[in-house]
């Protein structure tokens, strides 16, 4: 009981690593493996799972908005399920699988409906003066909503053991979480249309559009694209002066 | 205000914005983004600037639109945009739309140098160093792995709080030539566009596996998009959004659209 509470704790801080501690990736398995194995009492057990977990995600990381598989607290899960039954890393990670899958639906869900009305209420209380409750909502908005539930999951899975909660999570049907993994790809379109509206100005729009281009067809990375939309930037800047030395 | 003037934001105020940064992606959403974690890092400087109720309220909101940069590096802009709102502060004339727009032509390049600095590369070394520790069972590989990569966070993540006020402020000096902030904004407002062009196609990702029958052949609808407009689905995506927003639909109605759209798309096997 005691081990699952503080595995629990772990997993929670873990899962919002990436929110409330500038994503100083101590949520990373490498580094939490380190503190499951202390609390189940095989350290060296732990490092060496943390070491072989770490390696298996080591692609897995958040940039920009696209969404990887969860890693914080499946992997606190999964290195934990292995100590404990010690039948290896490779069915702990079976094991942990179906809820790093279904962590990273939970994650994109809580992206885009309660972050997104957390947002709403933040903007409303700055719109009615009250600085101190809008901070309190933006503080809490991720440790309650993907921290909270990350914990319990772990805690339920290393108490009751992961059968029950991964036949539960099996249930979802297939094109539901297709469905998801689409949504996950396409949400980040919303942001970005709100920068376009802010930003305006129908006569600078082919340089939207450039942008676009010179990653769909020239395959030029994001920092190429920026370094030509200078250059761009400084052109028609200086255009701008020639304009005004002939008002004079 | 001449002479020797003394900078307006102190060493409290920048390390407010050093700590509170941390929190940046606490309420991290689809829309938003980092709006509100950027806006509650500046805040001490914003009070101090707008000691008036009014304005400094006005200029919480305004930090309110979406906004999203690597959080590593994240106080650099932030800095840049105090050194604005100070110079908003101070001239009648400033206008206040061109900080929005100077952030967001500044968090591309950044986010693009400090994410494959920060989640590609650094990250790679330091795990990759801890990793060859701690397969022998060796604790040392997780301190190693995390002290290694806190310290370059961290000094990286102060230097950037440092110096994003003072080169903001010196810009803004230098910038007392006429037209010079309508030139930024302008100039701002294209390399922002063109990032966000770059951005449509690296970030928003939908396909369809849609496949079409011609004279017996098999054909799959996305190679077709991709021979003639690879990319029009994310950007038609983009665009439906932004038409929407011009309709005044609430952001929250869209989302739950997407949503029900994605799945019934992958129902009806389009996605």
């Amino acid at each position: 009981m005691i081990e699952s509470l503080l595995l629990a704790v772990i997993a929670f801080l873990a899962a919002i690593d990436e929110y409330t501690f500038g994503a100083s990736m101590m949520g990373r398995p490498l580094f939490t493996s380190m503190f499951v194995g202390l609390v189940l009492g095989d350290l060296q057990a732990g490092v060496t799972i943390g070491a072989t977990l770490e390696l298996m995600f080591m692609g897995s990381i958040m940039v920009g908005s696209a969404t990887p598989p969860e890693v914080y607290a499946s992997s606190v899960l999964g290195t934990a399920i292995a100590i404990q039954t010690n039948q290896g890393v490779g069915t702990a990670v079976a094991l942990a699988l179906p809820l790093s899958i279904f962590l990273q639906m939970w994650r994109n869900f809580c992206y885009a409906v309660p972050a997104s009305y957390a947002g709403k209420m933040i903007e409303t209380a700055i719109d009615n003066r009250n600085f101190n409750k809008a901070k309190l909502i933006h503080l809490t908005t991720m440790p309650i909503v993907v921290g909270i539930p990350s914990a319990l999951l772990v805690f339920f899975a290393t108490y009751f053991g992961t059968d029950a909660i991964n036949s539960a999570i099996n249930m979802i049907p297939e094109v539901v979480l297709n469905g998801f993994d689409v949504a996950a790809g396409v949400l980040s379109c919303v942001g970005l249309a709100l920068l376009i509206k802010m930003m305006a100005n129908k006569k600078l729009m082919p340089y939207l559009f450039i942008g676009f281009i010179a990653v769909m067809y020239l395959g030029m990375d994001v920092i190429g694209v920026a370094v030509a939309g200078l250059c761009f930037a400084l052109l028609a800047v200086n255009q701008m002066q020639i304009a005004e030395e002939e008002e004079l | 205000m001449e002479g020797n003037k003394q900078p307006l934001i102190g060493k409290k105020e920048i390390n407010s914005m050093f700590w509170r940064s941390f929190f940046m992606q606490s309420s991290w959403s689809f829309d938003k983004m980092m709006a509100y974690g950027q806006m509650y890092a500046i805040e001490k400087s914003l009070r101090k600037i707008y000691p008036n109720d009014d304005d400094y309220y006005a200029a919480l909101k305004r930090h309110c639109e979406t906004y999203n940069v690597t959080p590593h590096i994240s106080p650099f802009i932030m800095g840049i945009s105090v050194a604005m709102e100070e110079e908003n502060a101070k001239s009648e004339s400033f206008d206040v739309s061109s900080i929005n727009k100077i952030e967001v032509g500044l968090m591309g390049p950044l986010s693009g140098i400090g994410d494959s600095f920060f989640w590609g590369t650094f990250r790679v070394i330091a795990a990759g160093i801890g990793i060859g520790f701690a397969q022998e069972g060796n604790v040392l590989g997780c301190i190693l792995y995390f002290v290694l990569y806190t310290a370059i966070h961290f000094i990286v993540k102060w230097l950037s709080a440092k110096y994003g006020y003072k080169i903001g402020t010196k810009l803004l000096d230098d910038s007392e030539e006429s037209h010079m902030m309508d030139k930024l904004s302008y100039g701002a407002s294209i390399l922002g566009l063109t990032v966000i062009g770059a951005m449509i196609g690296t970030m928003v990702t939908l396909s369809t596996s849609l496949t079409m029958n011609f004279g017996g052949t098999e054909t799959t609808l996305q190679s077709i998009f991709d021979q003639i407009f690879p990319g029009i689905l994310p950007l038609g995506a983009t665009f439906i959004c932004v038409w929407l927003f011009n309709k005044n639909v609430k952001t929250i109605y869209i989302i739950i659209g997407i949503f029900v759209l994605c799945i019934l798309g992958s129902m009806c096997g389009i996605f």
